[in-house]
């Protein structure tokens, strides 16, 4: 069976791209724009990887990492951050504490799919 | 026939029926037990009336037609008794009897004309006596039951209160109803004289007794004035009358201006022996009242000399021990730290006064101020709230041992003292009487009271200034607050001023008295200003600069107050002046402190996000790059497209970016080139309605463009980029479906446009930095796409560059209204 990822990223061309590679790549996907939905959907889906941009519109991608690493339910499932920005200090610490995996914008096909295969434990 | 011992016991019924009536009815009767009380007597002044026209009938047939209609007031007698005692007793008796009543008195009205109540009249010896009717005997019958029931009731009353006014109240109405009844029962018998008049007669009189001793209807003052006013006529009367006759006898006068002088020459007599009559009489009806009133007018007068408490409290418990003859006295008062009441005064007690203290927040103490009137120690037995009053609190009262607790209250009803009444020195309890006395009294205390503790207040108060008046000079010679008087004129002089005031201003004392305070400051100009304020307001804040005697300047701080006159008129300004440059020179690095770190903040806060929305672009740029090259999957001709159409859309926005940025760069260094020309708004409208289309796809776009706009002076390509800025934004931020109207109108030698939209709005503390190059668009509508946070500063700078000016009006759910102004011209 298929391993569900879900993405959060409020970019359309970024999420069509990330959709359609993993698509692609033999996984399932969801997309969501806000990190509400994606707290949603997390529940309801229980995905196997979470793929986080970290600028989202509704709140901070990090306070999105704190409630999935907080949640009893969903702290088993790994969590790559996407980010745009250059990490600032307490970024990293964060980071270091509770994601997964990092991608880097922009960043190529090939290594996003390195990223999920690990976070994912494939490889 | 003409019997007088026949003919006038109904009169006397009658006359006594109609003075107990015309007194009851005088007092405005209001509760129920009046009005019943009344229809007694109605209906034994009637039944008196009509059994006198029975017996003075010239014969029989008259009397059997009185005698038939006399019946009715007869039988409605017991009737009415019997609701008279169910509404003494609140009515908690049986009902359905009263009811019965009434049907049995119809039953009468209309049996009465047949010969089954009263078959005939016979003379007898005494005089007309009715032979009873068959129907009669049950009917006499029930009339008995009812006149029972009704004792019974009033006595089981009886039995059941303990309150001594009230058993003997009811012990006379029973003694008072007995009477008729008894006399009734002769009635039946035709050979024996009719006594039930004589029954009348006393019900009347013991149902006065009751009222006159034991205050049945309330009504015994007017009782007592009755009687009064009737002594006094009588006493007039009498000399009246003595004096006409002696003039007839004597003078053999009859003509009518020898009433007139007797009427004289007795007025004259009579005044003083009327006043000194009035006071007799109301000595010996109003006794309690008359020694009272003179007790309280007199402490009345003393009490105005009196301001101290302790002995205005014991000159009050004389009096009430006096007035009411009581064997104790207690006056408790609230003590000033903590309000507890504690006894302040007490008299008649053999004892020293004890310990004795009622806590403010006790049950019998908060009972006392939410309720009105006195309170006796058989009613604290009986209220509900008070039984379950702490032991401190029943030990205490038990300790004073009172009879009655008078609270003493404000007319606001605040509690300001308790006065406690031990036993009366004649051993009987308080009467209703007495009770009124105290609260009539007590209203007095209160206002007495309050003069006396206003006035000790008053004085420990002047005290009090008096030692802080002393510290307070200290004060004011050593403070570095400077402190002045001056005079409100527009130079101004200085009338007084404290040593700091020299010390802050570098000046002797003599030298700023003899000065200007304009000469003081840096700007002269400033003072009528400050006038105006002043006046206006009556107390400013004000800061200002001063020059000192040395040269340098000062920054103060002053709270200047204007005194004013009692027409409003400014004599002069009192002042307390701060020196604050110090605190200005350390408040004035925080700030720029402050602009320096907010300017860093938003430097980095642009560079990363630039940086991000350079990053962004890029992303989708690389990402879709990559996805064509992956060797691992095969994309079809459509896939293929779709992805190198992205990637040459996020290079367009790449580039959009890039020229954004650059803008900026030129606004800032105040490099943006404008190539000016005439163009016509509509024009200009025109070249980019499909780009607005574009932009403004999911929106309703409505124009209101005048066609007699004049025509304007500006570079084009600019003003588009304005324009499609703002659409786009209000495209991003207001709703699919929402209206966005452009709307341009000439103002003066400018032409004004305004973009529209329907969406959230801006928050008003958001709108001031909406336009400030560094500004994030992002932090206004979250949830929406972001720009580079850009867009509305190039604008501004467009705008500005054309000699304009761009704001924004906004309210929160109703949408925003960006406008702009453009130069006309160009001829």
């Amino acid at each position: 069976m298929a391993k569900k990822i879900l993405v959060i990223d409020d970019e359309l061309p970024l999420r069509q791209l990330v959709k359609l590679n993993l698509a692609a790549s033999g996984y399932e996907v969801r997309t969501v724009t806000t990190g509400q939905e994606g707290l949603k959907l997390a529940e309801q889906e229980k995905p196997h990887l979470i793929l986080l941009d970290i600028r989202i519109p509704d709140m901070s991608g990090w306070e999105v990492l704190i409630a999935l690493k907080t949640n009893r339910k969903l702290e088993k499932v790994p969590v790559v951050i996407m980010t745009a920005s250059p990490p600032t200090q307490e970024d990293e610490e964060i980071r270091a504490l509770r994601a997964d995996g990092l991608l880097n914008k922009p960043f190529s096909v090939e290594e996003l799919l390195k990223q999920v295969k690990t976070a994912l434990g494939e490889k | 026939m003409m019997n007088l011992g026949y003919l006038l016991p109904p009169l006397v019924a009658a006359a006594i029926g109609v003075i107990l009536l015309v007194t009851v009815l005088v007092h405005k009767p209001k509760e129920r037990s009046h009005w019943v009380f009344s229809l007694i007597l109605i209906t034994i002044v009637t039944w008196s009336l009509i059994t006198f026209a029975m017996r003075s009938s010239p014969d029989v047939e008259r009397a059997l037609f009185w005698d038939r209609i006399v019946i009715i007031f007869v039988f409605a007698t017991p009737v009415l008794y019997y609701h008279f005692s169910l509404v003494l007793i609140s009515m908690r008796g049986l009902k359905s009897l009263l009811y019965m009543g009434y049907a049995f008195l119809i039953a009468i009205l209309v049996l009465r004309p047949t010969d089954l109540l009263v078959q005939r009249m016979e003379i007898a010896t005494y005089g007309y006596a009715p032979i009873l009717g068959l129907a009669m005997f049950p009917i006499v019958a029930f009339a008995y039951v009812l006149g029972i029931m009704a004792i019974y009731n009033l006595f089981r009353a009886y039995r059941a209160s303990n309150e001594g006014r009230k058993r003997n109240r009811l012990l006379y109405i029973i003694i008072a109803m007995l009477f008729p009844i008894i006399g009734a029962t002769f009635e039946i018998f035709p050979t024996i004289y009719p006594t039930v008049i004589f029954g009348n007669i006393a019900f009347c009189a013991f149902t006065t007794l009751a009222i006159l001793r034991y205050n049945l209807l309330d009504i015994q003052v007017i009782i007592r004035k009755s009687v009064f006013y009737l002594l006094i006529s009588t006493l007039v009367a009498i000399p009246y009358v003595g004096m006409l006759v002696l003039l007839q006898r004597f003078l053999e006068v009859e003509q009518w201006w020898w009433h007139a002088l007797t009427i004289l020459i007795l007025a004259i007599i009579l005044r003083p022996v009327y006043s000194w009559l009035q006071q007799r009489a109301d000595r010996v009806f109003c006794r309690d009242r008359f020694d009272y009133l003179r007790a309280l007018d007199r402490f009345s007068q003393e009490a105005q000399n009196i301001t101290n408490l302790e002995e205005l409290g014991l000159r009050m418990v004389e009096l009430v021990r006096g007035a009411l003859r009581s064997s104790s006295v207690y006056l408790f008062l609230p003590s000033k730290d903590e309000g507890d009441l504690v006894v302040v005064s007490y008299t008649g007690s053999e004892r020293p006064s004890p310990q004795i203290v009622l806590r403010k927040s006790s049950m019998f103490v908060k009972w006392l101020r939410t309720h009105h009137g006195v309170l006796s120690a058989k009613e604290l037995d009986v209220i509900s709230q008070l039984q379950s009053l702490p032991l401190t609190d029943k030990s205490a009262l038990e300790k004073i041992g009172g009879k009655l607790y008078v609270p003493i209250k404000t007319r606001d009803g605040g509690l300001v003292g308790l006065l406690v009444l031990g036993e009366k020195l004649s051993q009987q309890s308080y009467s209703d009487e007495d009770g009124r006395l105290l609260e009539a009294l007590s209203n007095h205390l209160s206002i007495n009271l309050e003069n006396a503790r206003l006035y000790s207040d008053v004085l420990r108060e002047v005290v009090e200034r008096k030692q802080s008046e002393e510290k307070y000079r200290g004060l004011v010679e050593n403070i570095k607050l400077g402190i002045y008087r001056a005079t409100a004129d527009p130079q101004g002089r200085f009338l007084e001023v404290n040593p700091a005031m020299s010390e802050i201003l570098g000046y002797s004392r003599e030298e700023l008295l003899s000065m200007k305070v304009t000469d003081l400051y840096v700007r002269p100009e400033e003072r009528r200003q400050l006038l105006e304020k002043v006046v206006a307001q009556d107390r400013i804040v004000n800061k200002r600069r001063f020059r000192r005697k040395d040269g340098t300047e000062i920054m103060t701080l002053a709270t200047i107050t204007a005194m004013k006159d009692s027409h409003g008129k400014v004599l002069y300004f009192d002042g307390i002046l701060e020196d604050i440059t110090e605190q200005e020179k350390a408040a004035q690095k925080e700030r720029e402190l402050h602009i320096l770190r907010e300017v860093d903040r938003l430097r980095s806060e642009l560079q990363s996000n630039v940086s991000h929305e350079l990053r962004t672009p890029l992303a989708s740029i690389k990402g879709f790059t990559t996805t064509l090259l992956r060797s691992d999957v095969k994309w079809s001709e459509e896939e293929r497209t779709e992805y190198l159409k992205i990637i040459d859309q996020e290079a367009d926005r790449l580039a959009q970016l890039i020229s954004d940025l650059l803008d900026i760069a030129r606004i800032e260094a105040g490099a943006l080139k404008l190539s000016r020309q005439k163009y016509q708004l509509t024009q200009i409208m025109e070249s980019i309605a499909y780009r607005l289309a574009n932009l403004t796809r999911k929106h309703e776009v409505k124009l209101e463009i005048p066609a007699d706009l004049p025509s304007l002076f500006v570079d084009e390509m600019r003003v588009i980029q304005v324009i499609a800025n703002l659409m786009e934004n209000a495209a991003k931020f207001s709703p699919e479906g929402s209206e966005i109207t452009i709307e341009a109108k000439a103002v003066e030698n400018e032409v004004m446009v305004s973009v529209i939209d329907r969406g959230q709005g801006i928050a008003p503390e958001l709108t001031g930095n909406l336009f400030d190059r560094y500004y994030q668009a992002r932090r206004v509508a979250d949830g929406q796409k972001s720009g580079t946070g850009l867009g509305l500063s190039i604008c501004k700078g467009i705008v500005e560059a054309h000699g304009g000016r761009i704001w924004v009006e906004s309210k929160l759910g109703e949408g925003s209204k960006f406008s702009f102004t453009l130069p006309t011209g160009g001829d």
